[in-house]
Formats: structure tokens, sequence, C-alpha cells
């Protein structure tokens, strides 16, 4: 297999092998020197919106608010650099896409730092500190293209990178909300479990940076609570379980209430986190969203060396220091070790 | 709770049941010179090979695997054997994709598809009842039918849209119950119009895919069913991506 997609400017590129696929668009491999990638759509809703889409973005990277999102290395963005369509004889219809750099360069997919179990495969030496330096760091993104006028809309694990230092990359790029100042691109994906509830329903409202802020803080509660969703758990009413969504529509959420909901034993503690990070949470789900520079700054309070501790047991169990001991033992004593260490047989399952 | 059961995940994200039914009639034995049941076999053995390396399903699919020629039986994944579905508790046939070594099947026989059906049916309710009891965050079971002939009754009697009726209606009130999504898939020779009778929005021909490509399809659309939502959106959701999917294969081999 070897698609070939071709520029406006008629340069052409081999696509290889199929590297992923998400709920629009497929990505591939590129024959190219450079660490890049080609993402194709094969059926957006309208063809000529989703071309206009990717050309104005193109342009958009020169920009001074983009421009500074840009910066820096590694690179935060897989901002679309070439629009492509694929090259085909015979009349058919060809495929609309873009050429991008391959975040998996200098990132792995951001569930390997989030889920137990991937974590211990991929990122043995990931500590509370690393989640939380993940944290800050998606927070400040958020904030940053936020303050640039852009809206992601479907902010989810799946478009999210991480490194080992907690750095953190964003991809799909072409799925965002923005304008160029005529036209408004509409953002109108959505991921159960990752929408806030505004946009739940058949008719749901259009994103806004208020709906990334509350995702921001989905993804932050599952950084700093080893891959726990907020809106995890049984309904404590003695009710059939039925989704994340519908547990966040019906007000279950152990960060709100802790009666709300029943969660297995070995969640690990609620009480690990820091004063101030909670009362966000409660805000974040149950009252005034806290907006994403918020987010980045508190994080960045907690995150403080002085703010941390390390546990005398294991040395990857971190947390708060106001906490008077360790939350991870605590967790690990009820059947699962969420930073178990390469050497600790504790917490496999 | 058994170690078995804490196979899956850490107890604290959702476990999606799916149950696959795998048609094994003597028409899965043609053609005699490449069988689709080799072809099958063969795409179970490397997708659950495969599956260990995909987090997100291993943490929260659990699978029950479903054969049905002239007769009905059930994947025993522990005890890597096919065994008749009575008499087997429900939970047991149950198990983690990842812990799946799935079995050589052999193609013979009539195609009890509607006894397959309510066996599954069945199995999927006592299983998701048992998991929210136990306050398992489970979803809605999915139900996946692979078939690539028609239904026969217990003489091996082609069964006609009247017969399928009593086995359709409990589908949809199944689904209309919140308690399954059953989704109709026929390869080559399937008789569609009947498993139209089945899934009247369900139904999806697909050909053009080698059996990898459906079990792909099977899981990576379980895994996705979407959240407060009625049993035909998530079938509209299933067709859209069998529809992309389609499109980009068709691209792929253009290229080749
Ligand atoms: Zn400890």
């Amino acid at each position: 297999m070897a698609i070939r997609v071709v520029s406006g400017r008629g340069h052409q590129w081999l696509l290889t092998e199929r590297i992923g696929s998400g709920s629009e668009g497929i990505v591939y491999a590129v024959d190219d020197p450079r660490a890049l990638v080609a993402k194709l759509v094969p059926d957006p809703p309208d063809r000529e919106a989703y071309r206009r889409r990717v050309e104005r973005l193109v342009r958009q990277r020169r920009e001074p608010r983009t421009v500074r999102l840009l910066s820096g290395s590694p690179t935060r963005l897989a901002w679309p650099m070439v629009p492509v369509r694929t090259v085909l004889g015979g009349g058919t219809d060809s495929i609309d896409g873009y050429v991008m750099r391959d975040m998996r360069l200098a990132y792995q997919p951001f569930t390997h730092l989030v889920s137990p179990a991937a974590r211990r495969a991929f990122l043995p030496g990931a500590t509370w500190a690393t989640a939380l330096a993940a944290a800050e760091a998606l927070a400040r993104l958020l904030a940053e293209l936020h303050a640039g006028g852009y809206v992601v809309g479907d902010l989810k694990p799946d478009n999210l990178w991480v490194d080992t230092q907690g750095r953190v990359g964003l991809a799909d790029v072409d799925s965002w909300q923005f304008t160029d100042g005529r036209e408004v691109f509409p953002g109108r994906m959505r991921t159960p479990g990752y929408t806030a509830p505004e946009r739940i329903g058949p008719v749901g409202a259009p994103p806004d940076s208020s709906s990334d802020d509350f995702v921001l803080a989905v993804l932050i509660h599952q950084l700093l609570m080893s891959g726990l969703h907020p809106f995890t758990g049984h309904p404590a009413d003695g009710g059939d379980y039925l989704s994340l969504d519908d547990n966040l529509l019906q007000g279950r959420c152990r960060a709100v209430d802790r009666t709300s909901v029943v969660l297995p034993r070995s969640a690990p503690p609620a009480d690990l986190l820091p004063r101030r990070l909670a009362s966000l949470f409660g805000d974040a789900f149950g009252g005034t969203r806290p907006h994403a520079w918020l987010w980045a700054e508190e994080l960045a309070v907690a995150r403080a060396a002085e703010r941390l501790t390390v546990c005398a047991v294991q040395k990857l169990h971190v947390y708060t220091i106001e906490r008077p001991w360790c939350p991870w033992c605590d967790q690990a004593e009820r059947g699962m070790d969420s930073y178990p260490g390469a050497d600790s047989a504790r917490g496999a399952p | 709770m058994s170690t078995y059961e804490m196979g899956l995940a850490d107890g604290c994200e959702e476990r999606q049941p799916v149950v696959i039914l795998l048609d094994t009639s003597a028409s899965m034995g043609r053609p005699a010179e490449s069988p689709r049941i080799d072809e099958l076999n063969d795409a179970l053995a490397r997708w659950f090979d495969e599956v260990r390396s995909l987090s997100r399903l291993r943490s929260r699919v659990e699978v029950a695997l479903i054969t049905f020629d002239s007769r009905v039986r059930a994947y025993d994944a522990r005890a890597e054997s096919l065994v008749p579905v009575e008499g087997v508790a429900s939970d047991r046939l149950f198990a983690p994709v990842d812990e799946v070594r799935p079995p050589r099947l052999t193609a013979s026989g009539v195609t009890r598809l509607t006894e397959a059906v309510e066996t599954a049916l069945t199995l999927a309710r006592e299983r998701y009842r048992a998991l929210q009891g136990q306050r398992v965050q489970v979803r809605r079971p999915f139900l996946w039918v692979l078939t690539d002939g028609a239904p026969s009754d217990a003489e091996g009697q082609p069964q006609d849209a009247a017969a399928l009726a009593g086995t359709a209606r409990r589908l949809r009130q199944g689904e209309e119950q919140g308690e399954c999504i059953f989704q109709a898939v026929g390869v080559r020779g399937a008789d569609l119009p009947l498993l139209h009778v089945l899934a009247p929005k369900s139904t999806l021909m697909l050909d053009s895919y080698d059996f990898g490509q459906i079990l792909d399809l099977v899981f990576q659309s379980s895994d996705q069913l979407g959240a407060v939502q009625h049993a035909d959106d998530a079938h509209r959701q299933v067709a859209e991506r069998a529809a992309r999917q389609k499109r980009m294969d068709e691209l792929e081999r253009k290229f080749r």
C-alpha cells in the first residue's frame, strides 16, 4: 500500500502505513526524511468547507498568536503544515487532508500516563509529580490557545500526547473551532466522557472555551487520580449504571458529593489532593468552572518541590505534604498500587 | 472477587461486554481450496494476539464467543473448549479480551442462527444483571452476529421471515430496554433480506472485508459506544464507521 498525495504546489508524498484512525480521519506515515505524518479525512460533512478550514489553519501558522503557540521544543501542536489531497486517475473523488509533524517522535500517547496498566508498561518511572507536570502543561497550553481565539471542542485523551517529563502535545488541530475574521469554522465533534453537560444530547451546544475548561478538569482529575474519571462510580441510589455521561448529567461525582457514587475499594483515595485543587474540582464539576489559566497557576503551586514529599517505603510514591501519610500506600493496601515501580510485584493484577 | 475478575483494569474502568456469534455451518467450509473458516480462524488468532497491545480495549472489554451450526455452543476461555451453553454459568463464558486464546473452529452442519441469537440475548442479559449487581460500571452488552448463510431450523430447513419474527421482536425489546445493542454482519453468501428481518437498522454487508477488518470494526465500535444514546444512534455510528473504513480500504487497494 502506498497512497500518493499532492499539495497545491504540486509536491507529492507517498503515504506508507496506516498508523491510526480517529473519529473522522485516518493518519498515515509519510515517506519523507523529516518526521511527518498525513491525516486524510474521507467524508467531511462539507468538503469545500473542510478544504478552506485546512487552508486557513496553514495560513495562520504565520500569525503572531499561532507562532507563539508553535514556539518551543518539542512542538506542542501537530499544526497542519500543508494541505494535500489524494492523487487518483479515473475520475475518482480525491480525499483531502494535510501533512503535519509526527508527534510520536517526541511523545507517547497520553493514555500511557493516565491508565495504570499502560503506565506500568510504557512509563514505569512516572510518578504523581509527572502527572502534576502534565496537568500544568495541558492547562497552560489550553489557556494559551484560548487566548489566541481557538477552541479545541473535542479535547480528549486520544488527541493528546505526553512525554516522560510530563510535557504535553495536542493533535487533530483541524477539528478545532476558530475564525479567520470572516468565516467561523465550527467545532462539532463530541466524545463520550469528555463532553461538557451543555453539549450532551441530540442538540448539543457548540463548544466554547468554557466547555473546554470543563473537559480540562476531567483530564486533570484523571491525571492526578491515577486514571480515575471524575464521574466514575456506581449510582449510590442502587439504580443501574448507564455511562459516565449519565453520571455527569445526574450529578454523580465523588469530587462534588462523596455519597453520590459507590467506588471500588481499590480506587485512589479521594483525600490525596491538596485542599486547593480539591476545591477547584468541586467548582469545575459542581459550580463555576475555573479557567485554564487558574488551573495552570494552582498546579504550578502544587507541584513545587517543597510541596511534594516522597514515600519512605516506595520511592515512586510521590504525594502532597498536606497529607500526613502516603495515599498510594493506602491504596496499595486495598489491592491496587498505582505507582508500583518496575521492581515491585504489587499492583500487577 | 476472584483474581480472574481482577484481570480487567483496576475495577474503576467501565466494562464493555461483547458477544460474538460466529457462523460455523457447512457453508463456511467453502470454497474447498481456501475455506472461509480457515480465514476466520487465522483472523481470530491474529486479532486476539494483537489485542494485547491495545491498552484501552484490554482494560475495558470482555468477550464471549458463541458458535452456531447444527448446535449452539459457547467458548469456555479458561477450559479452552467449546461447550454447550446450558448448565454453564454465564459469568464463566465472558473473559477479558486479552485472556482469550480463540479456538480452532471447524465448519459443518446447518445454520441455527435464531437459536444462537436467543442464547446470546439470555447470556448477555444475565451477565449485565450480574455485573450491575456487583456494582461494576458495565455498559450495555454489544451483540454481533457474523454469518455467510441463511438461518435454518432444527431440521435444517431454511427459515422464512415469519419464523424469525419472534427473535427479531425480542431483540428489539432488548434494545429498547437498554439491555443490549445488536449488529448483524453478512459476509459472502449471506441472506441479507433475512438478516434485515432480525436487524432492520443494523445489518451490514461486509463482503469486501477480511475477517481481521471485521473484528477491528466489531471491537472498535463496541468500545466507542456513545453515552446516553438510543440503539439506533449506535447503529448509525457503526454504519458510518464501516463506510469510512470501506472507503479507505478501497483507496489503499487502488494504490497497492
Ligand atoms: Zn507509599
